[in-house]
């Protein structure tokens, strides 16, 4: 928890005032007491109803304050605390966007949303609680004590020695909970991972008739939930009555050695009193456990944020906006690259250059390694021998390299807000005039334009409204309108019939002087392209126009065989 | 929703508790009960003590005190176990029946609803019911005990100054009830916000390779900023004003304990009551009013439970999807007919208008057109994960809206563009759809698809479970989720794209076992590829929302209209 206090430091002026009125209200209730003795003794001993009813005032006032100290303290509380949190969450928020993709591999999103969800509301709960509750009942216990020990001091060290007893008993409490409620997270993660995918894949649970199977599970998860948090329970739950037995144990031992081991020495009155504040410390060590099972549940999930926190993102940055080489686009120096954590390359010993202005078509089967040529050149991971027009990419300011080059991604990937919000994600300066021009050549205008509400259509989250074919379209307008040098369109008109696929490369090929990548399944989506890269299971296995793969590339011929192309290109 | 209705509607989730319930009832009246015994009994001591009675009378009395103490501890941790108990398996059950719910709704309410959102309730939600419940019984029921029973003592020692700390009761009540109002809507806002900054992150996170592709971090930030701002408003009120209680009952309680000091001084200078009386009789006045503080002090929670209650209970209010279907469909052969058929998404805006198609059994139904044609709105309502606005679709002579919908769908296996394919073994993967389907017979289905192949090559073959660090292409994904509608082996076929992630030289070994599998079935395949649909019985060609053409691939051409350009589409050479 110590690395999250100086998160703490804006709210410096709060964590002073909000404790400091705390124990002055304390004080105050603690002295009301004495002043009602006092009255008591004064007044009504003496017949004195001038006494009594000035003390009466005086007691009525000290309440009024220590009301007012309280409502301060509560105000502080609540805006550290509010305050505290809402600045934790936007800091792992930033985090969060700023980590590589290496980095967010590590993560589930499950996880990532609990913790800028739920482990924040601990934390934020352990800093009000911090405030309201720390000073006040460590200062009733001490007092207590002080005060027992002007009595007596003999028998104060029974009271003294429960100090330590009780002390063990809670380190002995956090050490074995502690552990048990990061199983509990992590049971957590697991349960939300597992309904989040069934509220996606509801369609085909349905179809397979599975609702059955998928209960079981989801009630497997949330049972396991629930005996975990009562293993937790079974043992915090103990804490408070463990502590009440060895307090009244203690004042046993006191009326044992007061009365039976050495009687005569004590008053009466003396015992009354010890007894009392035996009793005002076990109310105060009550306090203190709620508190610590608090903090116990915030220092698991301060670990899992600090978890977060220590990640310094792997994106190196470097300084250059400008370009080194005007002509060639990309090139690849013998680029291998595995994933973090797979066993096996996903690409093996690439070489080739692309011209600036060029248009490549890259093709291969599944899991040949297209797509993670994408990310390459996109710079979500570093490797080694690659150069985008004449420098690594890492050379590049980001804003620059993103600038360069821009990708259309397999999984279309929209947000909610209107449809000119999406494309203002291309551009945000652009007019409407270029917004419709980049809806036009991404043959997304007559769906648009049906939809009537125009550039202020509805998209839903993910572009859940949207049919597959219109979402693609979406994401090519929106990269369009990036008009970088480099665009690559990874599989980026699976969803798009013939027709549209078609009239939106001839679109396409307008944009001469752009560099284009694309990334397809389909022969006839990429047959026109300059040249062709035929990948193989990380391989490069061809490069060059279509009628000289046919010849010479038995895996790209073995494709358009499948595909029914022949070898000329039919008029 | 006013409370008392909450609570009605949440008491069938704590009936199922009456036993926990009334051992931890049971357990706090013994325990406050011994609570407020010791101390007369340590009087008792004293007085034996100051009597000078022998040690040997005071040594059992002893005793018995370290025996009542030790009654004590065991009857607050029983009372502490049973609600424990009773907290976290109320919040399993809810889990349970909310997921049920869930199960009930129409595939319209997860089209239409924030997953994010969906997923709060489930988790914060919950939580903050259980911490609710937990806090709350256990304040709630000692509390209760310890009121009675210091109002008895109270009575005892002077009767007027009873009346007085109990006038005072409704007094606390009155302003906890004031401040309580007023959050609530604090707390009703900050829920809604949490659902909300959920969301957003949920969102962010699915979209993160676009949003940093096209350097929106700053744009999303500023989002979150606003909405987490939003929630640092509604939280901060709602904490401040929750806070409030506690500190303002304890400003009339410790008024009330002025009051009867002033009073009770008052009364002794009359000569009514001795001074003992009054400091006993403050003692139990504190005691009364403890229970006031502590359980003002859990309002806060009990409000955002409440708040959070109500977000689950309007999810429990939506109306389930009614099922009136009765009949079962045996021995379905696949003969699948539309009449008349109208749908819309927006009932006001109808897509679908007038459809009539007869399918006849094992028949290969093509379905082209250009995207947003309705040809996915068609499977959904042949499947009814929408029902149709006016006319009927029949499956063997039987209108489908009386058949049981689950009964129905087990007549169907269902590819689609996007995999579902969930955390398990590969065997329970490819069993999906048949649950006693034999290891022999998933080898044979997936050597079939050509699945075999990679499957055999993963660390534990068909053993290996699958989980989101494994790295399997989109193409892998889907030639699972083809083998496992072949394990199935359904009567009719729905191939929603099926293809389009598969690369064209894997996509022939699963064309071969497609054809085989879709002998004599009726099916139905949506693509975009022409070529995989050319020996198709029958190919509808579909544009906004209604059939626009239907025949075989040589009538269509013949027919020069909208098939033909799609179909020259494919081979004519570009423009440019």
């Amino acid at each position: 928890m110590k690395q999250l206090l100086p998160y703490l430091k804006p709210f410096k002026k709060q964590c002073i005032i909000g404790p400091l009125c705390k124990w002055l209200e304390a004080l105050l209730e603690l002295i009301l007491p004495t002043i009602m003795a006092f009255m008591i003794n004064e007044g009504v001993m003496h017949h004195d109803q001038d006494l009594v009813i000035r003390y009466g005032l005086l007691m009525v006032c000290m309440v009024i304050i220590g009301f007012a100290f309280s409502i301060t303290c509560q105000y502080h509380a609540s805006l550290a605390s509010q305050g505290f949190g809402t600045n934790l969450r936007n800091l792992l928020y930033e985090r969060i966007l700023a980590f590589s993709h290496e980095d967010l591999d590590r993560f589930s999103h499950s996880s990532l949303i609990v913790r800028i969800g739920s482990d924040v509301d601990q934390l934020q709960q352990a800093v009000a609680m911090l405030i309201r509750l720390v000073v006040r009942a460590p200062f009733i216990a001490i007092g207590a004590c002080a005060m027992a020990m002007m009595l007596d001091m003999r028998l104060a060290m029974i009271l003294l020695a429960c100090v330590p007893l009780i002390g063990a008993v809670l380190f002995l409490f956090i050490k074995v909970t502690t552990p048990l409620y990061q199983l509990y997270q992590r049971k957590l993660d697991s349960f939300v991972a597992l309904l989040e995918q069934n509220l996606m894949g509801v369609r085909v649970i349905r179809a397979f008739v599975s609702q059955r199977q998928e209960r079981a599970k989801l009630n497997q998860a949330s049972s396991d939930l629930q005996r975990q948090m009562l293993q937790v329970s079974r043992i915090s739950s103990l804490l408070n009555p463990l502590n009440a037995l060895i307090l009244n144990m203690a004042i046993v031992c006191l009326l044992y050695f007061g009365i039976i081991a050495t009687p005569g020495t004590i008053a009466a009155g003396t015992l009354i009193a010890f007894i009392n504040y035996a009793a005002q410390m076990l109310l105060a060590l009550v306090v203190v456990s709620n508190l610590i099972v608090i903090f116990t549940k915030a220092a698991a999930s301060a670990k899992r944020i600090n978890e977060l926190l220590a990640i310094t993102p792997t994106f190196t940055e470097g300084s250059n906006d400008e370009v080194l080489d005007q002509s060639s686009a990309i090139c690849l120096h013998h680029v291998s690259f595995t994933y973090p954590n797979a066993k096996k390359p996903a690409l093996i010993d690439l070489s080739f250059t692309i011209q600036d202005k060029e248009t490549i078509g890259i093709i291969g089967g599944t899991g040949s390694g297209k797509s993670t040529l994408a990310a390459l050149f996109m710079h979500f991971y570093e490797c080694s021998g690659l150069t985008l027009y004449g420098r690594l990419p890492s050379q590049y300011r980001k804003d620059a390299l993103r600038r360069l080059i821009t990708l259309v991604p397999q999984h279309n990937e929209l947000f909610s807000g209107t449809l000119r919000d999406n494309l203002y994600y291309g551009n945000p300066n652009a007019s409407d005039e270029q917004l419709w021009q980049a809806l036009r050549e991404a043959q997304a205008q007559d769906f648009v334009l049906a939809k009537q509400e125009g550039l202020a259509m509805r998209v839903e989250a993910g572009g859940k409204n949207l049919s597959g074919g219109q979402r693609q379209r979406i994401c090519i307008a929106r990269a369009l309108l990036r008009q970088s040098r480099i665009l690559i369109l990874d599989d980026s008109f699976s969803a798009l019939d013939y027709q549209t696929d078609q009239r939106l490369r001839n679109q396409l090929a307008k944009h001469q002087d752009m560099t284009k990548l694309i990334i397809s399944q389909r022969i006839a989506t990429i047959r026109h392209a300059d040249r062709i890269l035929v990948l193989d299971q990380g391989r490069m296995v061809g490069f060059g126009k279509h009628e000289e793969l046919y010849d010479t590339c038995e895996v790209y011929r073995e494709i358009c065989l499948s595909q029914h192309v022949s070898k000329e290109v039919t008029r | 929703m006013k409370l008392h209705e909450m609570i009605r509607q949440l008491r069938p989730f704590l009936r199922d508790f009456r036993g926990p319930l009334f051992i931890a009832f049971t357990m706090a009246i013994l325990s406050v009960t011994l609570n407020l015994y010791a101390p007369l009994f340590i009087s008792d001591i004293i007085d034996a003590m100051s009597q000078g009675q022998p040690q040997a009378i005071i040594l059992p009395s002893l005793m018995r005190l370290a025996m009542i103490y030790l009654a004590y501890s065991l009857c607050t941790w029983g009372m502490m176990l049973c609600t424990n108990h009773i907290a976290f398996s109320s919040a399993h059950t809810l889990r349970q029946r909310l997921f049920q719910k869930l199960e009930e709704l129409p595939i319209a309410y997860y089209d239409t609803h924030e997953h994010g959102d969906m997923l709060a309730r489930f988790t914060n939600d919950i939580d903050r019911i259980s911490d609710g419940l937990l806090q709350g019984l256990s304040t709630l029921l000692s509390g209760l005990v310890t009121i009675i029973l210091a109002i008895g003592f109270m009575v005892r020692i002077h009767i007027g100054m009873t009346c007085i700390v109990l006038l005072c009761a409704p007094f606390t009540y009155l302003i906890a009830k004031l401040i309580t109002k007023r959050s609530h809507k604090y707390f009703i806002s900050q829920t809604y916000d949490i659902g909300k900054l959920n969301a957003q992150t949920q969102e962010m996170l699915a979209g993160i390779r676009t949003v940093k592709a096209y350097q929106q971090e700053d744009a999303a930030y500023e989002r979150f900023q606003a909405l987490n701002q939003q929630l640092y408003h509604s939280g901060q009120h709602a904490q401040f004003y929750g806070s409030l209680v506690n500190p303002t009952t304890r400003l009339v309680t410790n008024s009330a304990y002025t009051i009867v000091g002033v009073c009770g001084a008052f009364f002794a200078l009359g000569g009514q009551i001795t001074l003992g009386n009054i400091s006993s009789f403050l003692l139990y006045s504190n005691h009364f009013s403890k229970p006031f503080n502590e359980i003002s002090a859990v309002m806060t929670q009990l409000q955002a439970a409440a708040a959070s209650a109500q977000r689950i209970l309007s999810l429990f209010a939506q109306p389930p999807q009614s099922d009136t279907g009765e009949h079962t469909l045996r021995n379905c052969k696949g003969h699948i007919r539309f009449e008349h058929v109208s749908f819309g998404y927006d009932p006001h805006h109808l897509l679908m208008k007038d459809l009539c198609i007869d399918i006849p059994a094992g028949s290969r139904i093509a379905i082209v057109g250009k995207t947003g044609a309705g040809k996915t709105t068609l499977i959904n309502l042949l499947m009814r994960f929408y029902e149709v606005n006016s006319g009927r679709i029949l499956v063997d002579g039987m209108d489908i809206t009386t058949c049981k919908r689950d009964e129905l769908r087990a007549h169907f296996g269902m590819v689609l563009q996007d995999t579902f394919l969930g955390k398990d073994t590969i065997h329970n993967i490819l069993a999906y759809g048949k649950k006693d389907a034999k290891r022999s017979d998933i080898i044979q289905a997936a050597q079939a698809c050509g699945a075999h192949s990679f499957i055999e090559k993963l660390s534990d073959g068909y053993d290996t479970v699958l989980n989101d660090n494994m790295f399997l292409s989109q193409g892998q994904r889907q030639l699972l989720s083809i083998t496992r509608v072949m394990v199935m082996d359904p009567a009719i076929l729905i191939l929603d794209e099926a293809t389009s992630n598969i690369d064209t030289r894997s996509e022939l070994y699963v064309n071969a076992a497609m054809e085989k599998l879709m002998q004599g079935k009726t099916s139905f395949v949506i693509a975009h590829r022409l070529s995989t649909i050319l020996n198709s019985d029958q190919i509808l060609v579909m544009d906004q929302g209604n059939i626009v053409e239907s025949g075989t691939h040589e009538q269509l051409l013949q027919k020069n209209g909208a098939y033909a350009d799609l179909y020259h589409a494919q081979f004519e050479q570009d423009q440019t």
